[in-house]
């Protein structure tokens, strides 16, 4: 198993637009609970960008939700915080926000569209994971989240137990989303179980990817600097 | 205490749903004691909870309880019931049911079981239209030779004077079973023989005839009255081209675009046919209306529709009122004679939306289920007709409809604006409804313009496209709720860390009028 390096809280004021693309750690993984979903549709990722928008650049600053919206006085401390911070979905900026009208009743704000949503109570879901009926649009659904730290660690177990129980070339994909920081191997070299490959920075974390499987490096698909998409394939061992 | 003598002390509702209620609520207010019957499916259903009694009549399926002829009048001869309307579906449109009423000694509400019979058989409804100079869809008027090798050759004459596309229907038919559309003549022998088979077991007859395809039309259909002194009135017209598989999804009255002289027209071929027929009590006379202008008459529903509501709005007369009045053999009353006289120049439109438990991503499959959220929309011009309440199970032996949502106002663009409004204001949850498409609907340009077909649903409607952008919406929203959750202070609830839409949203815009699919699909970021 990868060491998970906890990096946030690194805030900085000279936040770029590459930046504000990297999850942060309180991501979410939400996705259609069994009953709703048609097919394999994909999850969708959200989380929050790490920095606070900032207000005086209208192209970085520009969201519904660094707006003015009023807000109780209880929720004035939260929503200082997380009221100026852009959304993500499934790592990529987007101008969308979520504003409680009541109830279980909510706007989402889309650019300049809003959508009247409600988000029924939570209850137990699949395999740890919270559910909740969703209602947009005439269209209902039951929707489950999870976190994206719990999500891609049971991923990651699943395919490891698969990957050691399959022989010929393995190919090692990406389970998350974020940058590649550092590959320790490269093509021809013989690794071990557990010997770590590269690291990939995600969810403002240091993720270590280790071989699961002794073998040899057929190849290297990333480079530093890259970013990585789930499903990319990273490393091929044989 | 009413205004009027009751026309009957106790009458018997054969039926369920939300048209059993409508029926209990004319008794009501007519100062009538209302039977409901009902299937073990139904046992705590609405129109037994508002019924004055109620008489179980068997289990679930309705081939057991529903459509029991001898169970329903059995009912009604132990509950002293001296009358029974039968609703519409079931055995609305069955003359030996009507029969057994008439010979029970129990007033059928709805036409003669001798009316019932002849209109039931679309062939004998032709042959009358031909009789009386009422254009029928071209196409045959005797049944098609099935299964008879031998005169095949005089089947395909037929079928190109008829001309192709043509459809294959059936004599008894409803609903579109029986039915089969006809490309090429080497198609046309086993389309019949297809048909046939599938008319027999839907009803007991196997008589197919030829009909043109007429494409683009609209459905456009007459209501109407008819007294026992032989008087017919037309209350007006309704639109109802937008169907799927020939189920209506959406109807208006008046259609439409027309003018008041094919109004005039209209209401004159509808009243001729039913004049005609011998009609007594309530039907609609169905016709088709082609890009051209003409009118082609399809059939005679001998029973009230489930679309009624839009007239009653539109032409002030209740309906089931009448039907009851007539059938205790009042004649037509001077306010449906006035009615009659307006019909061609309506003053105020109205359109209804069935929100049936269908899923309008999955091809309109049927989503029985249990009903969570329930919230109906009110305010002006609102008419809800249902029988469903939070909690309510939809069980899965009978018609998906759940609610019949009525919007009434000065004129067409009014009444669309009252949809969308009381659109935006349903909510339902538990069971997929059809209200995305309305939603479309509502909010579609080529509806509001007038541009309406039988084929309206597959050429607007993308059912996949609306669903990818609504889970779009869910999964941000839900995702987002619970990321604001986590991350918000210690003891504090999701819903408190959330900004409080305090009535600033993004200028020019507001949650209620941006719902709609147009603007969503399109803003989304990629």
């Amino acid at each position: 198993m990868a060491e998970l390096t906890p990096n946030h809280g690194e805030a900085s004021p000279d936040a770029t637009p590459d930046r504000l693309q990297e999850p942060d750690a309180g991501a979410v993984r939400a996705r259609l609970g069994a009953l709703s979903r048609v097919g394999d549709e994909p999850a969708l990722r959200v989380a929050l960008a790490a920095e606070p928008l900032r207000m005086t650049n209208p192209t970085v600053g520009r969201g519904p939700l660094g707006g003015a919206a009023v807000a109780p006085a209880q929720a004035a401390a939260a929503t200082g915080v997380l009221a100026q911070r852009q959304t993500l979905l499934d790592g990529a900026p987007c101008d969308v926000s979520l504003r409680l009208l009541g109830g279980e009743r909510y706007v989402l704000v889309e650019g300049d569209a809003a959508h009247r949503v409600i988000l029924e109570a939570e209850g137990p879901g699949d395999g740890g994971a919270r559910s909740r009926e969703v209602l947009v649009g005439g269209f209902r659904f039951v929707v489950e989240t999870e976190s994206e730290r719990t999500a891609s660690l049971r991923e990651r177990a699943s395919r490891g137990r698969a990957a050691s129980a399959h022989s010929g070339p393995l190919q090692v994909k990406a389970i998350i989303p974020g940058k590649v920081v550092a590959v320790s191997v490269a093509a021809g070299d013989t690794v071990t179980a557990g010997q770590q490959l590269l690291v990939v920075e995600a969810m403002k974390m240091q993720n270590e990817l280790r071989s699961p499987r002794d073998g040899t490096v057929e190849r290297v698909g990333v480079a530093v600097g890259v970013k990585i998409e789930i499903g990319d394939l990273l490393v091929v061992i044989s | 205490m009413t205004t009027q003598e009751a026309p009957f002390r106790r009458v018997l509702i054969a039926n369920r749903g939300e048209i059993a209620v409508r029926i209990i609520r004319a008794c009501r207010e007519m100062g009538m004691e209302a039977v409901a019957v009902y299937s073990d499916a139904d046992a705590e259903a609405a129109h037994v909870r508002l019924a004055d009694r109620a008489v179980r009549i068997g289990p679930a399926a309705p081939s057991e309880s529903y459509l029991r002829i001898d169970a329903v009048i059995e009912a009604a001869r132990a509950t002293g019931s001296e009358a029974i309307h039968p609703g519409y579906g079931f055995l609305a449109e069955r003359a030996a049911f009507a029969r057994a009423a008439e010979e029970a000694g129990i007033v059928f509400v709805g036409p003669s079981s001798d009316a019932i019979e002849q209109l039931g058989d679309k062939l004998h409804a032709r042959r009358l239209a031909a009789r009386v100079g009422v254009p029928s869809v071209p196409g045959t008027l005797e049944p098609a030779p099935v299964d008879h090798p031998d005169r095949v050759a005089e089947l395909i004459a037929t079928a190109r004077e008829v001309g192709f596309p043509l459809l294959v229907k059936a004599a008894a038919g409803g609903g579109g079973r029986g039915m089969r559309r006809v490309v090429r003549e080497e198609d046309l022998a086993a389309a019949l023989v297809a048909g046939s088979r599938e008319s027999l077991s839907a009803f007991g007859d196997g008589s197919v005839y030829l009909e043109r395809e007429i494409l683009p039309a609209r459905h456009i259909e007459v209501q109407l009255l008819a007294d026992h002194h032989g008087r017919v009135v037309a209350l007006g017209e309704r639109d109802c081209s937008l169907q799927r598989r020939h189920q209506k999804l959406v109807e208006e009255a008046p259609a439409p675009g027309l003018t008041e002289e094919q109004r005039r027209h209209l209401h004159l071929l509808a009243v001729t046919m039913g004049a005609a027929a011998g009609l007594r009590n309530a039907a609609t006379c169905e016709f088709l209306h082609d890009p051209e202008g003409n009118f082609w008459f399809l059939e005679v529903n001998t029973r009230l529709q489930v679309e009624h509501g839009v007239t009653e709005m539109v032409s002030g007369i209740d309906i089931v009122r009448e039907q009851f009045r007539i059938a205790a053999g009042l004649g037509l009353s001077d306010e449906v004679l006035a009615a009659g006289e307006r019909a061609a120049l309506p003053a105020s439109h109205a359109i209804e939306v069935r929100i049936s438990a269908e899923d309008p991503a999955r091809a309109f499959a049927p989503t029985p289920g249990r009903v969570g959220r329930w919230v109906m929309p009110g305010g002006p011009g609102i008419r809800i007709d249902t029988h469903i309440e939070p909690g309510d199970r939809i069980p899965p032996d009978y018609d998906n409809l759940i609610a019949k949502l009525m919007v009434h106002a000065h004129d067409r663009d009014a009444a669309i604006d009252r949809l969308r409004r009381a659109l935006d204001e349903t909510e339902i949850g538990g069971v997929q409804t059809t209200l995305p498409f309305h939603r479309l609907v509502a909010s579609s340009t080529a509806f509001r313009e007038g541009r309406l077909s039988t084929g309206w649903v597959e050429e607007y409607w993308d059912g996949d496209a609306a669903r990818a952008a609504a889970v779009r919406r869910a999964l941000a929203a839900a995702g987002l709720a619970s990321v604001l959750a986590e991350a918000a202070p210690a003891g504090m609830r999701a819903s408190e860390a959330l900004p409080w839409d305090g009535g600033s949203r993004p200028a020019g815009h507001n949650g209620w009028r941006n719902g709609g699919r147009a603007q969503g699909v399109d803003r989304w970021p990629s």
